[in-house]
């Protein structure tokens, strides 16, 4: 149902995620970035979000959870180009500043140097 | 219209719901907001009831009534497992960002949000949820 393409880049971890983020399979995704944080030394995530169709509040909580869990680090997690639904999402859920969301790689770079964080 | 479809709290039960969605929403020529918003609360309505409702290896049936009308749909949610009125729960998305727990009020200011009305009624040993949804034009 849906699909997630892992690229590491140094400090980040770029994960595109497509298709429908259902409850019932959330938690492959779920686990996916357990084992990530695990193993991998990145402590920002961009994740792609441009061909996700459609977000449970399961799916939401995943997005919310990494940011509490980098937040430790003071990673920087960054929703790019979310959908209109995802956004909606975001508005009913009263969460449309907890995240960065960019809708153009030179508002992330632009970010970045902000924060400090050379990629 | 109505039509009626039976599932088992099973959290994979819930594509059928999806597949539901889909095929009578293209029956009665719903827009594709109309499909997302169904499908959206009725995955969350039923997630709570699988993963809250029942004791661990109870297995129990779900039924979920629908009448389609000409500008919204009445949907009644039946399961006899424990009561749970969503409506008492006073919820806020931030209270998710304090607490670990994978399903509960985000789902539940989703469903309300998303729907015009919401009933609750316990009858003799089943919650009833009836919630109407207004298709989007």
């Amino acid at each position: 149902m849906f699909d997630v393409n892992r690229i590491t880049v140094r400090k980040f971890e770029l994960l595109e995620i497509s298709g429908k983020l259902v409850t019932a399979e959330a938690y492959k995704l779920e686990d996916e970035i357990d084992k990530i944080l695990a193993e991998s030394s990145a402590i920002n995530f961009i994740f792609d979000l441009r061909n996700l169709e459609y977000c449970s509040s399961y799916g939401l909580r995943i997005f919310i959870k990494v940011k509490k869990d980098l937040g430790i680090y003071d990673g920087v997690v960054i929703l790019f180009r979310p959908g209109e639904s995802f956004m909606k999402l975001l508005e009913i859920a009263g969460l449309e500043d907890y995240f960065y969301i960019k809708n153009d790689w030179n508002n992330i770079i632009d970010l970045l140097a902000d924060k400090s964080i050379n990629l | 219209m109505r039509k009626t479809i039976v599932i088992s709290n099973n959290i994979e039960e819930l594509k059928k719901i999806e597949r539901f969605v889909e095929l009578t929403g293209d029956e009665i020529e719903l827009n594709g907001k109309t499909k997302y918003n169904l499908n959206l609360i009725l995955e969350e309505v039923l997630t709570n009831i699988i993963f809250y409702g029942f004791d661990e290896g109870i297995r129990a049936e779900i039924v979920i009534e629908f009448e389609f009308t000409d500008n919204e749909v009445f949907v009644e949610i039946i399961d006899k497992g424990r009561p749970f009125n969503p409506l008492e729960r006073n919820v806020d998305a931030h209270d998710d960002l304090s607490e670990d727990t994978k399903i509960g009020g985000l789902g539940i200011l989703i469903i309300k949000k998303l729907s015009k009305e919401i009933e609750y009624k316990y009858i003799d040993g089943e919650n009833h949820l009836l919630i109407t949804i207004e298709y989007h034009v």
